[in-house]
């Protein structure tokens, strides 16, 4: 899922000033997940903006929402009348959903409340971690289903550098080696001669250096 | 012979009485519940706040009065009392008068037209005379049984002949001034007497004349936000919020009338003093006291928290007198310091901790009865059978065998349940209880955990009642520390007792004892657990499967390594005492000095609770070696004596025996050394004195504390709460004091906190009473208060699933979560943590919630703007 982060508050604020309607709009999908853009984050962020604006002395009306998905236009329609009836939209979503919000709405202003992240997973309640970076070019069947380039530092493709110690990176002691875990995990699993096989260089074209990345399928096209 | 009846009288329907019926009731019993005013819950809704939560005490009893009323096993019967029992035990006939009430209780609205109407204005003794109601009324506004009642005594109908205006206010002609008097009779197989106290103040109190001189009780009402000022803490002569305010301990206790101590009166004091600073902190508030008595579990913390932080002042002196102050209303109080000095202040208002004493209908009741009284008419009981009287068949609990603690008083209300109903448990009355809910069966058998005396006589309890009980102990023998203590604080045998009840257990057909024996894992919920057990001695283990698990696993006492304990021989633990005296009395008799020194390891930074049983058992040994020895010297090292309750009487008694008692504080503790022969010499200051002495003692025993045992390992399996000092942690410190938050789980004895032997059995039998309410239904049944998810907001996510602390959320074959309702503890934890608000608590709703926070805020609106 896609991990995302609220902004800081002043940030929002600083965001939002002069405007005195606003729609704080959720998504209920990964952002909720990742406790940064779901119903009760809108909830609590609308009560920080309206207790601000009362300690100013300044009035704000605010509608609290939140849709399944900001990434799908048909699900953005459903909340077409309060768009239409706010100066600004705070959306909660990633990256994706506000940009969504913007295309749908190009009249209004959309303003993003959330810091999208990375994509990763829940490893224990209130702790994330980036697991993909989006390459577009899949590694995983030759690292022992743990990726080189999301979760090492330097994204390196043939084996640990020599900042490697104790099966830690040397960014922190914090942060596992993840070519560590790649050795441990292939010796485990008695595949070790794969580390022979040398990677060679990576194609990036794939991964978003050679422009914005666009699928089309035909068989799937109208 | 008389064949044996499945019904049971409680009489008085306060706290305690409330709590037997509902475990009876519960257990399928039918029960009468006799009270003599108009409404049940007795005091509890007079009291404003309680400690140590400070929450709101009727708040938290309401749903208990509002069962108790409609339950089909419970007749209550108010504005009764009971006029005489014949018969004995198993077949009692009670004859009942029952005054009339004017007001029918099926018609009443309770619209208040009748009390606008009535024309008679009187005194409101439920607010201390502090204001005023008609003589048609309701207590408060959520009194049960909810309808008026008139009081005959007051009324003009009857006074003044023929006003007849609340009958003709009254819409739905509830009011008929033609009730008469009834006689009933009631055939019962037991008795609970759930009497309580009164408060009297003492005749030596002549300054309560004073108008800023209030009793404690007035003072709750008037801090209380349902009370006549609204929760402004003034003082009556002339409304104005006091400065500074005085409270003086041992109103009506430790006199020389009153020779015991009322237990409940220092808490109750540093609950005021500390909840009258917190809502004005310029308040000067003042406690004089002579030991602070906080027992408790928990009370210790609270007096920490009244001293350091809300800064109440503590003085060590009884007060005798409080004088006028000559042209206004304040009061000149007059004491002595611990050396003899004498101090003069000035205080706005003085309150006076009042001390209880039995009901005196009661008492009258009782003599009626045969029930033997002590010399100041509490209940004689045993320590071993704490709520029996000495008629078979008639129990006492609360107040009227003691001046106790709400805790304890529901403690032993439930044990009473327990022996009350085990008296008649051949001929249970058939179950009144509509089934609600249809489905699962629950296991018939308990499993309780620990074999020393709790676990002993919570599993007789549960066996005598036909269910089948497994005691899983740890080592080898049953009987825990018991085996090491000689008698009671009373002087009762506790080796006969012990070694009769593992007898019984052992010879039980429906009691199964493992021995060595551990829990390893275990699971389920209330009716349908299922636990692995480990034996040492094998690789074996063995799957048992029950309805309740009672955990009674003790605690243990400190091994200390102060006062040169393990180093001198003659430092003895008191253990050690209790086997020199019943083995080696001869050392006793040639012994010349003996030091006890007491709050060993308890009331200390690391450790700041008291370990309340210390105090008695070195004035029970210290009198065996007077007795063994009168010519030995006797010096008691204490920092407050705390003979709460009865137990105050051993402390006039060892004064009378000339044990000498020396008060050291916690920055001046005794210093013990030895010369090279091995000589003890204990050093400290004497406060009359303002010196320090010597004492050249033959032996020290040391009254360590009582430490909780390996708890975490067995909370973490059972997923249980543990308390910063290491016990279980009950449901509500105060209403439910043997009862987990999670159903079908409790716990007694030492394993909750520490207490004396009489205490630890009530609290056995208490929780066999609440596990018989699991065991005897004939369906499995849920709260209500359980969570439940809306699929349609749920997004999966898992953090319901993740965070639940009961593991309560299973995800299904749909990739949906799902709330198993027996699991489930309705904490609520899943509900605020959902991202998408997709679950709910029923009874806690948001939109209900935030309405009435939206309701309570209003009046402050114009303040926030």
């Amino acid at each position: 899922m896609i991990v995302g982060q609220q902004k800081d508050f002043d940030e929002i604020k600083k965001m939002i000033s002069g405007y005195s309607r606003l729609l704080v709009l959720g998504c209920q999908t990964c952002v909720a997940i990742s406790f940064a853009g779901g119903m009760r984050e809108v909830e609590i962020l609308a009560s920080m903006i309206r207790m601000d604006r009362k300690m100013a002395g300044q009035d704000v009306e605010i509608v609290e929402e939140a849709i399944l998905r900001q990434c799908d236009f048909e699900f953005l329609d459903s909340v077409k009348d309060l768009v239409a009836d706010c100066d600004v939209v705070l959306s909660l979503a990633c990256g994706v959903g506000v940009q969504a919000m913007a295309e749908r709405y190009p009249d209004k202003v959309i303003l993003p409340g959330i810091n999208t992240t990375f994509m990763g997973l829940t490893e224990e309640m209130g702790i994330w971690s980036e697991r993909c970076a989006g390459c577009g070019d899949c590694v995983l069947d030759r690292t022992g289903g743990l990726c080189p380039i999301a979760r090492c530092s330097k994204g390196l493709l043939n084996g640990p550098c020599g900042g490697s110690v104790n099966g830690k990176c040397e960014i922190s002691p914090d942060v596992d080696c993840v070519w560590q875990l790649i050795i441990d995990r292939l010796k485990a699993l008695n595949q070790l001669e794969k580390l022979e096989e040398i990677f060679p260089i990576k194609d990036w074209s794939v991964s978003g250096h050679g422009g914005t990345r666009k699928i089309i399928r035909e068989d799937l096209t109208a | 012979m008389f064949s044996t009846v499945g019904s049971i009288l409680v009489v008085g329907g306060g706290i305690a009485g409330i709590q037997a019926c509902l475990d009876l009731a519960d257990s399928g019993y039918f029960v009468y519940l006799v009270e003599k005013s108009a409404f049940i819950g007795g005091k509890i809704a007079q009291l404003d706040k309680t400690y140590p939560v400070n929450d709101c005490p009727f708040c938290i009893r309401y749903n208990e009065h509002m069962e108790c009323a409609s339950h089909t096993n419970i007749e209550i019967l108010t504005l009764s009392e009971v006029k005489d029992i014949n018969g004995g035990s198993g077949n009692f006939k009670a004859t009942i008068i029952q005054h009339p009430r004017y007001v029918d209780i099926e018609k009443c609205t309770v619209c208040g037209l009748c009390a606008e109407k009535c024309p008679a204005e009187v005194n409101n003794e439920f607010n201390e005379g502090l204001g005023k109601r008609k003589a048609v009324y309701l207590e408060y506004p959520k009194a049960v049984p909810n309808s008026y009642v008139i009081d005959r005594k007051n009324c003009l109908h009857f006074t003044e002949e023929g006003c007849n205006i609340c009958r003709e206010a009254c819409n739905e002609k509830a009011i008929d001034f033609d009730k008469k008097e009834k006689n009933i009779t009631l055939n019962v197989g037991s008795v609970i007497l759930a009497t309580g106290f009164d408060s009297v103040i003492p005749s030596y109190c002549e300054y309560i004349k004073f108008p800023n001189v209030i009793t404690s009780i007035e003072c709750e009402r008037i801090h209380s936000l349902n009370g006549p000022c609204g929760g402004h803490l003034i003082r009556p002569s002339d409304r104005k919020e006091p400065k500074n305010i005085a409270w003086l301990q041992c109103i009506g206790s430790r006199d020389m009338k009153h020779n015991y101590c009322s237990t409940v009166c220092c808490m109750y004091a540093v609950k005021q003093a500390s909840l009258a600073k917190q809502s004005n902190r310029m308040l000067n508030t003042t406690i004089f006291f002579m030991d602070m008595r906080v027992c408790g579990k928990d009370y210790e913390r609270y007096y920490n928290r009244a001293k350091d932080e809300d800064d109440v002042r503590f003085v060590r002196s009884r007060v005798h007198n409080v004088f006028p102050v000559d042209g206004t209303d304040d009061l000149l109080i007059r004491y002595a310091d611990e050396q003899g000095k004498i101090f003069e202040e000035i205080y706005d208002m003085v309150v006076l901790s009042l001390g209880l004493e039995p009901s005196q209908d009661a008492v009258k009741l009782a003599r009626d009865l045969g029930i033997s009284l002590d010399k100041n008419n509490f209940v004689e009981t045993s320590s071993f059978a704490p709520v029996n009287t000495s008629v078979p068949g008639i129990y006492a609990c609360g107040a009227f065998n003691a001046p106790k603690d709400i805790p304890e008083s529901i403690t032993e209300a439930s044990a009473a349940a327990c022996a009350s109903s085990l008296n008649i448990a051949v001929s249970k009355a058939a179950s009144h209880e509509p089934l609600e809910e249809t489905g699962q069966k629950p296991v018939s058998t308990g499993l309780i955990v620990g074999g020393g005396v709790t676990g002993m006589v919570s599993c007789l309890c549960l066996a005598d009642q036909g269910y089948k009980a497994y005691l899983i102990e740890k080592t080898d023998k049953l009987g825990g520390h018991a085996l090491k203590l000689r008698k009671t604080f009373n002087g009762e045998d506790v080796t006969s007792y012990v070694n009769e009840l593992i007898d019984k257990v052992e010879n039980h057909p429906l009691i199964d004892v493992c021995f060595n024996s551990e829990v390893k894992y275990t699971d389920g919920y209330a009716g349908n657990f299922s636990t692995r057990i480990a034996i040492s001695s094998s690789t074996e283990t063995k799957n048992i499967k029950h309805g309740v698990t009672i955990m009674s696993t003790g605690a243990d006492f400190l091994r200390t390594n102060e006062y040169l304990y393990g180093k001198n021989p003659n430092v003895l633990s008191w253990f050690q005492l209790d086997k020199m005296l019943s083995e080696e009395p001869n050392i006793i008799k040639k012994a010349n000095a003996w030091v006890f020194i007491l709050c060993v390891g308890s009331r200390e930074p690391e450790r700041p609770y008291c370990s309340k049983i210390c105090c008695s058992s070195a004035l029970r040994n210290a009198l065996e070696l007077k007795k063994l020895n009168p010519d030995m010297e006797i010096y008691v090292l204490y920092r407050d004596m705390r003979t709460y309750g009865l137990i105050e009487y051993l402390y006039t008694e060892a004064r009378d025996k000339g044990i000498v008692f020396i008060r050291y504080k916690l920055d001046g503790k005794p210093e013990v050394d030895e010369d090279q022969n091995g000589r003890l010499k204990v050093r400290i200051l004497d406060n009359f004195l303002g010196e320090h002495i010597i004492i050249q003692p033959d032996f020290i025993t040391l009254q360590t504390a009582i430490v909780p045992g390996n708890n975490e390992n067995l909370a973490k399996l059972f997923k249980l709460p543990v308390n910063q000092d290491g016990f279980f942690s009950e449901a509500h410190k105060k209403f439910k004091p043997v009862e987990f938050s999670a159903k079908g789980i409790y716990f007694a004895g030492l394993v909750h906190y520490p207490k004396p032997i009489d205490e630890t059995i009530s609290q056995a039998q208490a929780a066999a009473a609440k596990a018989v309410t699991v065991l005897s239904k004939e369906y499995i049944t849920t709260s209500n208060e359980v969570a439940s998810i809306n699929l349609e907001l749920c997004v999966a996510c898992l953090t319901c699933a993740r965070i639940c602390p009961s593991d309560a959320v299973i995800i299904n074959g749909m990739g949906k979560p799902y709330v198993e309702p027996a699991k489930c503890r309705g904490c609520g934890i899943c509900v605020v943590e959902c991202p998408t608000k997709a679950i709910i608590l029923e009874h806690f709703k948001n939109d209900p919630i935030l309405t009435e926070c939206e309701a309570l805020l209003e009046p402050f609106t114009d303040y926030v703007q």
